[in-house]
């Protein structure tokens, strides 16, 4: 299994808590590129709606759910049409080792 | 990024589905909800063909193991919902309709005989009409939670009109200004507020209108069978202007409408008063938007 299709894989385990349904299935998380050789990952994520009460913790969900699939590096996670996007985006730098 | 154009009144029986259906015969390029997921009664009119159907899993419920438990009698203890009982066997069952998905039971159970249950509570559509495309939705009786059934519709509605490039979510709410109406009004781009010109009508105008500057959502209002008192229709009126919140339009009273819904038919396309008043009123929300 490439490592676009594990963390295709790994993604469906993260859930809307509010909707009970993987981020995958969803669609939420979309543009998923990988540079397979250097296990790079980089993903858009957008909430259902734009103030989304959870929004932030399913951004943290999504970044280390790719980070855990073995191979990969590093995870860019881009936040999009959200009220606090910028600020998913610095406490997701966090996670970056 | 399409546009979602929510109808909503502080109370049931204003005339929201009926102005939401109506619009959905001048307003073509769109997808319309119903996201009034208690009480879904859109499809009288618009006669869905159901293309696709899924459950919808509500919170997941309480259910414990007979056989592991010990009845130490704990989580009946502690249960705020009064929802753990002992049944004629003495053995310990949880009632469903009473569990509010807290989970206390299952962490404070000493031998973990207590699971939570993943539990459907509704259903969601997507569905062709002869006005377009529809995703609507219908709640269990007694099950809770309709705010995310809502979201739910709205979310499939979005990814429907981004997939196909339509510009318009035309969303029939729910009546009231609580969990659901606040999902349908998450995201809107416009709300048309559908008041009735008595006390109550103006009463929940102002909290309607009172939810939508919360939400920082643009409003206006529709005064439904207006003629019937004309003092509370200025009311109204005054109420808007002084709130900058543009009258729409205002649509008489006419009991064509009544006689077209008992037969199931389009009030739009069967009465003129109805007709043209909708159609200026339509003119007025794009004009608004």
């Amino acid at each position: 299994m490439s490592l676009k299709e594990q963390i295709i894989e790994k993604l469906k385990t993260v859930y809307d808590p509010e909707l009970r349904e993987d981020v995958v299935k969803l669609k939420l998380v979309y543009d998923l590129n990988v540079d397979e050789e250097n296990g790079i990952a980089s993903i858009k994520f957008r909430p259902t709606v734009e103030n989304c009460p959870v929004g932030l913790q399913l951004a943290i969900a999504i970044k280390k759910a790719i980070l855990s699939v073995d191979g990969v590096k590093r995870a860019n996670v881009k936040v999009e049409n959200f009220i606090w996007a910028k600020e998913a985006e610095e406490f997701l730098k966090a996670l970056d080792n | 990024m399409s546009k979602e154009l929510v109808i909503i009144s502080g109370k049931g029986g204003a005339g929201k589905t009926t102005l939401t259906a109506s619009l959905a015969c001048v307003l073509k390029d769109k997808v319309i909800v119903d996201a009034d997921a208690d009480a879904a009664n859109m499809y009288l009119l618009l006669k869905p063909q159901v293309k696709h159907k899924e459950l919808f899993k509500g919170n997941p419920k309480a259910y414990i193991d007979v056989d592991k438990c010990i009845k130490c009698d704990e989580c009946r203890r502690l249960c705020r919902f009064d929802a753990i009982h002992i049944n004629e066997n003495g053995e310990y069952y949880v009632d469903e309709l009473k569990c509010d998905s807290c989970e206390l039971c299952k962490i404070a159970c000493p031998v973990g005989a207590i699971e939570m249950k993943d539990v459907y509570s509704g259903e969601w559509y997507e569905s062709e009409t002869p006005y377009g495309i529809m995703v609507h939705a219908k709640l269990y009786p007694g099950a809770e939670n309709s705010g995310n059934l809502v979201t739910m519709v709205k979310h499939r509605a979005k990814l429907i009109a981004e997939e196909k490039g339509i510009e318009y979510i035309l969303v029939d709410g729910s009546p009231g200004i609580g969990c659901p109406v606040i999902s349908t009004i998450s995201g809107a781009y416009f709300v048309i507020a559908v008041a009735e010109p008595t006390p109550a009508g103006i009463h929940d105008l102002k909290r309607v209108k009172e939810l939508c500057d919360s939400f920082k959502v643009k409003s206006g209002v529709v005064i439904n069978k207006y003629d019937l008192n004309m003092q509370k229709t200025k009311e109204i009126g005054d109420f808007a202007e002084k709130e900058g919140m543009p009258v729409l339009g205002r649509i008489p009273f006419d009991t064509c409408v009544n006689r077209a819904i008992t037969d199931l038919e389009m009030p739009y396309n069967r009465c003129e008063k109805v007709k043209k008043s909708v159609d200026y009123i339509f003119r007025n929300i794009m004009e608004s938007l």
